[in-house]
């Protein structure tokens, strides 16, 4: 069946960008800081590593308000769920890769002017430029930085959904239960996998895997946004839409 | 506006009757249209078009392509020659029923028709 | 071209909010649903725009189904009783996003009529009125060019002026052009005369689905001494009576027949008074 992407692409897109353009401010206004910080004290040492962090908890934020408007305003405007969800997702895609890019373009121009005393770097360099972390990055560990950038902020973007939906569709005593049984498993979970030797020699080797390409990172990454998004849409298909706060 | 006796279409048509009997809706000069009746009366628009459909029936309007709804010349004489027909049935029958009812008789009818017809302006 | 719902049930937990209701829809015309609080009316337009999903049954639009189908879904517009606007929303930015997403939205109507109502564009839709609220609602409904439309209880918190507005625009915009309007409501006696067809709902079944010439064809009141009239009345079916000292008035089902004995006052009934017949008679089952 043919979707009507486009009028909800259109609508997002502004909504997420409208979002993330006082992220960004804020981190540019924190780079001006470091580098007036290095200048003023010239003793100290300034450096900056959490762009693709806090990237990645504003694009969890955005999962965890933007899904629930953007379906109810899809329903008053006569456009499915199915095509809603997939809409809204693309521009959640978009906002990823122009937040990851323009990152990028942000901090290769601060390493420019970037002293001795000042290092800028992102999770791609703190995991696989560990040795080379105030060199310039190449044109490919440009590329591979954006699309781990947007790889994880696409993650932390489906979880907020997942989250946002799940207690959308949970009664009122299962939000309770599972309000407590997440940070529980979270925390029982590694525990128990460190406890257990097999287990623990899996993980081990599985997180090796990771990190020896930053591919198999992406990978993963994108597969739990997958896992997530589905399981979104899974709640969604049946939920009954209506107003936050219907008298 | 309307009561619940009648179709609101025939109580439609007949205002529009009286319109054109009291000059109101002058000869060769247009009717509101169905849209203006049915906003107005909030009524469905088929049902003023019944109602004014009843009057065209009749020839005491006509329909000029795509500019409105017209009265008919003659419309006024034709209409007051039906009521005069009718006046007897619709009047004259109820009257002398009731006069029964109230046990006037017919000298006593006689006369408070004159007294009416000297009386009443 | 028409919607047609068949067998839709919905049920939440034990309650069944919809019992099998079959409904056919037809093009250009204007349909009164009418049912008491909890019949079922909110419930069957948000199935028929998808904001529900039936437990069994379907809806189909000029025979495509409506779930998950986004041609069909914008054939369709519901005036609902709630606000799906974003908290933060400006009456303006609505238009601009029914526009977006209706082709057909004119927003020249939308701007006039807001301000034939003295609905501010500048305003937040969660700060408005709940009467303004309703406003701005029907003025979507009203401006988006849809060919169905459905209004639930349209005119909830208007005041006696917006409302005569709003049932006069919206006669003038279906004269105009034509579409099939379903109007959910329990101010009858306000719609009696706008609505084809009438389509009663009583605890989530159809009770009644006709034109509304027919429905009211279908019953009479007959009022006078109480001895005659229960003679007159006597082996039919009677809906309602009520007496007030010697003098009663029944509302009887069917059409009048033989002569009318002398003192008795017949009348046709009205639709709001024959609803409410209706369901007194169905409380008592």
């Amino acid at each position: 069946m043919k979707m009507n992407l486009k009028p909800v692409f259109r609508y997002e897109m502004r909504d997420y960008l409208m979002g993330s353009w006082p992220f960004f401010a804020v981190i540019v206004a924190i780079v001006i800081a470091s580098f007036a910080g290095a200048f003023l004290f010239n003793g100290g040492e300034v450096s900056f590593m959490g762009y693709g962090m806090a990237a990645c908890i504003c694009l969890f934020v955005f999962g965890v308000v933007e899904p629930r408007p953007a379906l109810r305003l899809c329903a008053q405007m006569g456009v499915s769920r199915r095509t809603a969800f997939v809409g809204n997702l693309i521009s959640a895609v978009a906002d990823c890769a122009i937040l990851a890019l323009a990152g990028e373009i942000l901090f290769t121009i601060a390493k420019v002017f970037a002293g001795s005393r000042m290092a800028f770097s992102d999770i791609y360099q703190l995991f696989y430029q560990n040795e080379h972390l105030m060199e310039q990055l190449s044109i490919g560990g440009h590329v591979l930085s954006i699309l781990l950038n947007t790889a994880c902020m696409l993650a932390a973007y489906c979880l907020g959904m997942f989250f946002t939906f799940l207690f959308w569709r949970l009664s009122k005593v299962w939000c309770v239960v599972a309000a407590v049984a997440i940070p529980l498993t979270l925390n029982i979970v590694p525990a128990a996998v460190y406890r257990c030797v097999p287990l623990a020699r899996a993980a081990r080797a599985f997180i090796d895997l990771l990190a020896s390409s930053a591919w198999n990172l992406m990978g993963f990454l994108v597969i739990v946004a997958a896992v997530f998004a589905v399981i979104s849409y899974l709640l969604v298909r049946k939920a009954n839409i209506k107003a936050p706060t219907s008298k | 506006m309307f009561n619940e006796e009648k179709p609101i279409f025939l109580q439609l048509a007949e205002q529009l009757e009286e319109g054109i009997l009291s000059g109101a809706y002058p000869e060769e000069g247009q009717v509101p249209s169905i849209t203006e009746y049915a906003a107005n009366y909030k009524i469905n628009p088929a049902t003023a078009l019944k109602g004014i459909n009843l009057l065209v029936d009749r020839n005491l309007l006509y329909k000029k392509r795509g500019v409105g709804m017209f009265v008919a010349a003659g419309a006024q004489e034709k209409l007051l020659g039906e009521r005069r027909e009718r006046f007897y049935h619709d009047y004259i029958e109820k009257l002398v029923r009731e006069a029964r009812h109230l046990g006037l008789s017919a000298a006593q009818l006689s006369e408070m028709l004159e007294r009416g017809i000297e009386n009443v302006d | 071209m028409s919607i047609e719902i068949r067998n839709v049930t919905k049920q939440f937990g034990d309650t069944l909010a919809l019992d099998h209701v079959s409904l056919t829809l037809e093009e250009n015309k204007i349909y009164g649903l009418l049912g008491n609080n909890g019949a079922g009316k909110s419930t069957l337009l948000s199935i028929i725009t998808d904001r529900q999903k039936a437990t069994e049954g379907c809806v189909l639009v000029d025979g495509e189904n409506v779930s998950g189908n986004d041609a069909a879904l914008g054939k369709l517009f519901l005036v609902g009783e709630q606000n799906l606007f974003p908290d933060d929303m400006k009456v303006k930015r609505a238009f601009d996003t029914a526009q977006m997403f209706y082709p057909n939205f004119d927003r020249a109507y939308a701007e006039a009529t807001a301000e034939k109502f003295g609905l501010n564009l500048k305003k937040k839709i969660t700060a408005l009125s709940t009467g303004y609220a309703s406003i701005f609602r029907l003025i979507l409904g009203l401006s988006v060019n849809t060919p169905y439309l459905f209004f639930d209880e349209p005119v909830l918190g208007l005041d006696a002026q917006h409302r005569d507005l709003f049932y006069r625009l919206l006669v003038e915009k279906y004269a105009e052009n034509p579409c099939t309007i379903v109007i959910s409501t329990h101010l009858i006696a306000e719609v009696a005369n706008l609505i084809e067809h009438t389509i009663i709902i009583r605890t989530g079944r159809i009770l009644k689905n006709l034109p509304t010439e027919e429905l009211m064809a279908d019953a009479f009141t007959v009022s006078g001494p109480a001895a005659t009239v229960d003679a007159f009345t006597s082996g039919r079916h009677i809906l309602t009576s009520s007496t007030l000292g010697g003098l009663k008035t029944a509302c009887v089902q069917g059409v009048p027949e033989g002569e009318l004995p002398v003192g008795l006052e017949l009348s046709k009934i009205n639709l709001q008074d024959y609803f409410i017949s209706m369901m007194e008679e169905e409380d008592q089952k």
